[in-house]
C-alpha cells in the first residue's frame, strides 16, 4: 500500500469533490483507463536426486539424459526446470488522471491514481492496491511555479518521486532555478522506503523513511543551447546515513540542424560516474539522419544496500543509428547498432569464460500506404548474460482518420540464449489486436489476443508449450475546458 | 489492506463521477452562448487572425468583453486578457486563411459559427499527414513540418533516448506534453500497455536486455520490488535457497560468478537478496570473502553510509 499519509487522500478527495464547481469556471481534462490482462507462465521448481546415484564426481555433473546438475557430496544433485503446470495471471488496473484549473489565476490541481487487482500477487505489485502516483497543487505564474503534494522530478538523475514541495523561479529568459524537498519515495514504487513492499522483498530493507532535498539550475541560450545541473541528497530520517547523494549535468546544443547532447550522473559515495553519454545527431538531409553516441554505464544502487560496495564495473559503448524518412512515399526505415566492452573486473580466474563484450543491432521498416500499414522490426542483443535475436511483423489497417481505431495481425519470432544457463529458447507466435474509438463519446476500446509457442532446445527435461495472452482496455477522456 | 483498496476504488469512482458531471458543465468561454456574435465573423473578436498580428490573433481584446459585461447590461467580467504562451508550433493563421475557421475548429454535428473547439494536431494531418494520420506514433512525418526544432532529438528511437534532451530542456517538453502525466505514463512501471514502450510479449524476451541495459531498467522498475517480486513468484529468484543448480551453463560457476556479478550487478539483484551474498561476503561471519574491488574507497562510502558498512562490519 502506497498512501500512508492521510492528507494526500483528503487533498485528492477534496479536489475531486470540488471539480464540478471549479470545472464550470475553468476546466478539467484527463482520462480514466481500465486495463485487464491475461497471460500464462510456467514457474520453475527445483528437482533433485541423491548424489550417490549420479555418475562422476565434482560439483557439476550430468544425468543420463544429459541434464546438467549441481551436486553436493553426500547430499543431493539439483537442477531447475519448469514444473509443467501453467499459471494463469490476470492483472487489472484502473487509472484516473486529471489536471484542472481552479478559477484562481494560475492555480491548478493535478493527479494520477491507480488501483491494482488480480492474481493473488502473481503479477508484480498487485498487492499495492491503491497507488497515488501524483497529486499536487500548482501555482503557476510567468516568473515562478510552486507545487505542493505528491510529485516527481524527472532530471538527469532519472525519475524520483516524493511528497513535498518545489519552487521554481523562471523570471529570466536564459535560466531557471528550482529547489525541492520532502519525504522521499522509493524509486518506481511510490512507497516510502520503510514500506511493506520493500520490507517484504528484502530481509535487510531499511526501516527508516527518507528525506529528499535537491536543486536544479537550468539555462538556455536562445534556441542554440540549453542545459541543467542537478544536485540531490536523500537522507534517513534518523540522519545516521544517506540513501543517496548524486549530481547530474545535462547539456544540449542545436547548431545548424546538428544536435549535440551530453550528460553525466555522479555518485558521491562511491566516486563513480554512473551514466555518461555524448551524442551527435546530424541534420536531416534527403530524409536521412544519423546519430552517433558514446556511453559509459555503471549501475547506481541506493546506499542502504551493499551492492555498490561489491565494486560493480561499467561498460563503454559506441552506438550508431540512422533513419530515412521518404518525402514521396509514406515510408520510414530505421537501423542501428552498438558495441559495448566491460571494464576489468579483477574478479575470478584469468581463465574465466564469461563474455566481456556484446553487440546489439536493430532495424525497422514502416510503410503506410493509404490506411494500411506494415511494420517490420528486428532486434538482436548478443553478449554478456544473455542474447536474443528476433522481431515482429505487423499488418494493420487504420479505421478512422485519426488513426486511433485499427485492426492488426502480428507475427513474432525470437530466439533466446542465456549465457549462464544451458539451452536455447524459441518463441514463435501470432496475435490479433485492435482498437476502436467510439465517435463523439471520447471512449476508446482496445483488445488483443495472442498465442505463443515456446520451445526449449538442448534442455532434456524441458517440455514445449503454448502460452496464451490477452488484453482488454477502455479509456475515457474528458476535457471540460474546450474553448480555452 | 482491503479497506484501503475499497477506499481507492471509491475515490476512483467518485472522481469519475465528479468528472463526468464536470464534463457536462459549461466551458470557460461559452462560445455557444454568444452565438449572436458569430454573425460578425470570427475576426470581429479575433482581430489579428488574418493579419498575422501575433499579439491579437488568438486573444480577444478584454475591452470587447467589458463592453457588454459591465455590470449593467450583463454581469461584470474582469478578464485581464490572454497571456501568450511559448509554443513550438509553426502554424500561423495568416497562412491558412482559405480553410475557414470551422474546418479546424468546428464541432462535428454542431451548427453555427460559434460551435467551435480547439483544433488538435490531428487536424493538421488531414493535409500534412503524408498519407498517415497518427500524430504521435506514426513517425512517417517529419516533426519539422509543424513544429520548430523538436526534430533533432525526436528521431523514431527518441522514446528510448530522450533522457538528456528532457533533462537539459524540460520547459520545452511541456510545450507539447503534459508534464503532470506524460512522464509518469512510462516511468512508473508496470505501465499502461497502450504506450507500448516494450514490444509485445516482452516478458518472454526481456532477459537479454536486462543484462545489457540499453537503457537502465531501474529508471522505471524497482529491482527489489518489481523484478524480484515476479522472479520469486516464478521460482527464478533464490529466495534463501543455498542449493545451486540454476546457473548450469557455466562450469564452476562458483569460481566465475565474481566476474558476472561485477559486470551485471543489476541483474543479480533482480533475483538475489543481500543476505544470500553475505553468506560468504561478510566480515562478520561465513567465509569472509572480501567483495571490494581494488579501487574501492571505504572512507567516502563510510562518510555517507555507515548503516550499509555496518551490515558486514562490526563497529558501526
Amino acid at each position: 500500500m502506497t498512501v500512508h499519509r492521510r492528507p494526500f487522500l483528503i487533498l485528492v478527495a477534496g479536489a475531486l469533490l470540488g471539480l464540478p464547481g471549479s470545472g464550470r469556471a475553468q476546466g478539467v481534462r484527463g482520462d480514466v483507463t481500465l486495463n485487464w490482462g491475461w497471460l500464462q507462465l510456467r514457474p520453475f521448481v527445483v528437482d533433485s536426486v541423491p548424489e550417490d546415484g549420479v555418475a562422476g564426481s565434482g560439483l557439476q555433473r550430468q544425468l543420463t539424459d544429459g541434464t546438467t546438475v549441481t551436486c553436493i557430496e553426500g547430499d543431493f544433485c539439483r537442477w531447475y526446470e519448469d514444473n509443467g503446470e501453467r499459471q494463469d495471471i490476470t492483472p487489472f488496473t484502473q487509472d484516473l488522471r486529471f489536471a484542472g484549473w481552479t478559477g484562481v489565476q494560475g492555480l491548478s490541481f493535478h493527479g494520477q491514481m491507480r488501483t491494482r487487482f488480480g492474481s493473488d500477487d502473481l503479477w508484480p505489485r498487485t498487492d499495492q492496491n491503491f497507488d497515488l502516483l501524483t497529486g499536487y497543487l500548482s501555482l503557476t505564474r510567468s516568473a515562478y511555479r510552486i507545487n505542493a503534494g505528491r510529485m516527481y522530478r524527472a532530471s538527469g538523475l532519472g525519475y524520483y518521486n516524493f511528497d513535498g514541495a518545489s519552487v521554481m523561479f523562471r523570471g529570466l529568459d536564459w535560466m531557471w532555478i528550482e529547489a525541492y524537498g520532502g519525504w522521499s519515495l522509493a524509486r518506481g514504487v511510490n512507497a516510502p522506503r520503510d514500506g511493506k513492499l520493500y520490507t517484504e522483498s528484502d530481509l535487510l530493507a531499511t526501516d527508516r523513511r527518507g528525506l529528499l532535498f535537491g536543486g536544479e539550475l537550468g539555462f538556455k541560450g536562445g534556441k542554440v543551447f540549453s542545459g541543467s545541473a542537478t544536485y540531490q541528497r536523500e537522507l534517513r530520517t534518523d540522519r545516521l546515513a544517506l540513501y543517496s547523494e548524486r549530481a547530474a549535468v545535462d547539456l544540449r546544443a542545436l547548431i545548424g540542424g546538428w544536435a549535440f547532447d551530453g550528460a553525466a550522473a555522479y555518485d558521491f559515495a562511491y566516486d563513480e560516474i554512473n551514466d555518461a553519454r555524448v551524442r551527435v545527431t546530424t541534420p536531416q538531409i534527403l530524409g536521412i539522419r544519423f546519430s552517433a553516441q558514446a556511453r559509459r554505464y555503471v549501475p547506481f544502487f541506493d546506499y542502504w544496500t551493499i551492492w555498490s560496495a561489491f565494486s560493480p564495473v561499467g561498460f563503454g559503448e559506441g552506438r550508431l543509428s540512422g533513419t530515412w524518412t521518404s518525402r514521396s512515399i509514406p515510408l520510414l526505415v530505421e537501423a542501428g547498432g552498438a558495441y559495448r566492452k566491460y571494464e576489468e573486473t579483477n574478479a575470478g580466474p584469468a581463465t574465466t569464460t564469461i563474455l566481456r563484450d556484446g553487440w546489439r543491432g536493430f532495424g525497422r521498416v514502416y510503410w503506410t500506404p493509404d490506411r494500411w500499414y506494415v511494420d517490420a522490426r528486428y532486434r538482436f542483443e548478443d553478449g554478456f548474460g544473455g542474447s536474443r535475436y528476433g522481431g515482429d511483423l505487423i499488418f494493420g489497417r487504420y479505421l478512422d482518420q485519426r488513426s486511433i481505431s485499427y485492426v492488426a495481425v502480428r507475427g513474432t519470432g525470437t530466439e533466446t540464449l542465456y549465457e549462464f544457463r544451458d539451452g536455447e529458447r524459441y518463441v514463435t507466435g501470432a496475435a490479433v489486436e485492435g482498437a476502436y474509438d467510439i465517435p463523439n463519446a471520447d471512449l476508446t476500446l482496445d483488445a488483443s489476443l495472442g498465442f505463443y509457442r515456446i520451445e526449449d532446445k538442448n534442455r532434456p527435461q524441458a517440455t514445449d508449450w503454448t502460452e496464451g495472452r490477452a488484453t482488454v482496455g477502455l479509456r475515457w477522456r474528458f476535457n471540460t475546458g474546450g474553448t480555452r | 489492506m482491503r479497506r484501503l483498496a475499497y477506499l481507492g476504488a471509491f475515490v476512483l469512482a467518485l472522481g469519475a463521477g465528479a468528472l463526468f458531471a464536470a464534463s457536462r458543465a459549461t466551458f470557460e468561454f461559452p462560445h455557444e452562448k454568444h452565438a449572436g456574435l458569430g454573425a460578425s465573423g470570427c475576426e470581429s473578436c479575433h482581430a489579428g487572425i488574418y493579419s498575422g498580428d501575433a499579439s491579437r490573433n488568438v486573444s480577444v481584446d478584454p475591452s470587447l468583453c467589458s463592453g457588454c459585461h459591465n455590470g449593467q447590461t450583463f454581469v461584470e467580467v474582469n478578464w485581464p486578457g490572454y497571456t501568450p504562451q511559448e509554443s513550438s508550433l509553426k502554424f500561423q493563421h495568416a497562412t491558412h486563411p482559405k480553410l475557414g475557421c470551422q474546418t479546424c475548429h468546428g464541432i462535428p454535428g454542431a451548427e453555427g459559427a460559434m460551435a467551435v473547439q480547439p483544433a488538435s494536431g490531428q487536424v493538421c494531418l488531414v493535409c500534412h499527414g503524408n498519407g498517415a494520420a497518427n500524430h504521435f506514433e506514426v513517425g512517417v512525418n517529419p516533426c519539422e513540418t509543424c513544429h520548430y526544432d523538436p526534430a533533432p532529438g525526436h528521431t523514431p528511437e527518441f522514446k528510448t533516448q530522450h533522457g538528456t534532451a528532457a533533462a537539459a530542456g524540460l520547459p520545452n517538453c511541456t510545450q507539447c506534453h503534459q508534464q503532470e502525466s506524460f512522464c509518469v505514463d512510462c516511468h512508473d512501471g508496470p505501465v499502461n500497455p497502450r504506450f507500448q514502450y516494450h514490444p509485445a510479449n516482452f516478458v518472454t524476451r526481456h532477459g537479454a536486455e536486462a543484462w545489457s541495459e540499453p537503457v537502465e531498467c531501474a529508471e522505471c522498475h524497482s529491482r527489489e520490488v518489481f523484478c524480484r517480486d515476479c522472479h520469486s513468484n516464478q521460482g527464478v529468484a533464490m529466495d534463501g535457497r543455498q542449493n545451486g543448480g540454476y546457473h548450469d551453463g557455466v562450469a564452476n560457476w562458483q569460481q566465475q560468478h565474481g566476474v558476472a556479478a561485477r559486470q551485471g550487478m543489476d541483474s543479480c539483484v533482480s533475483c538475489h537478496q543481500q543476505t544470500e551474498c553475505l553468506a560468504c561476503h561478510s566480515a562478520k561471519a561465513g567465509w569472509r570473502v572480501n567483495p571490494h574491488g581494488p579501487d574501492f574507497d571505504p572512507t567516502r562510502a563510510e562518510d555517507r553510509s555507515t548503516q550499509a558498512c555496518g551490515i558486514c562490519h562490526t563497529g558501526y
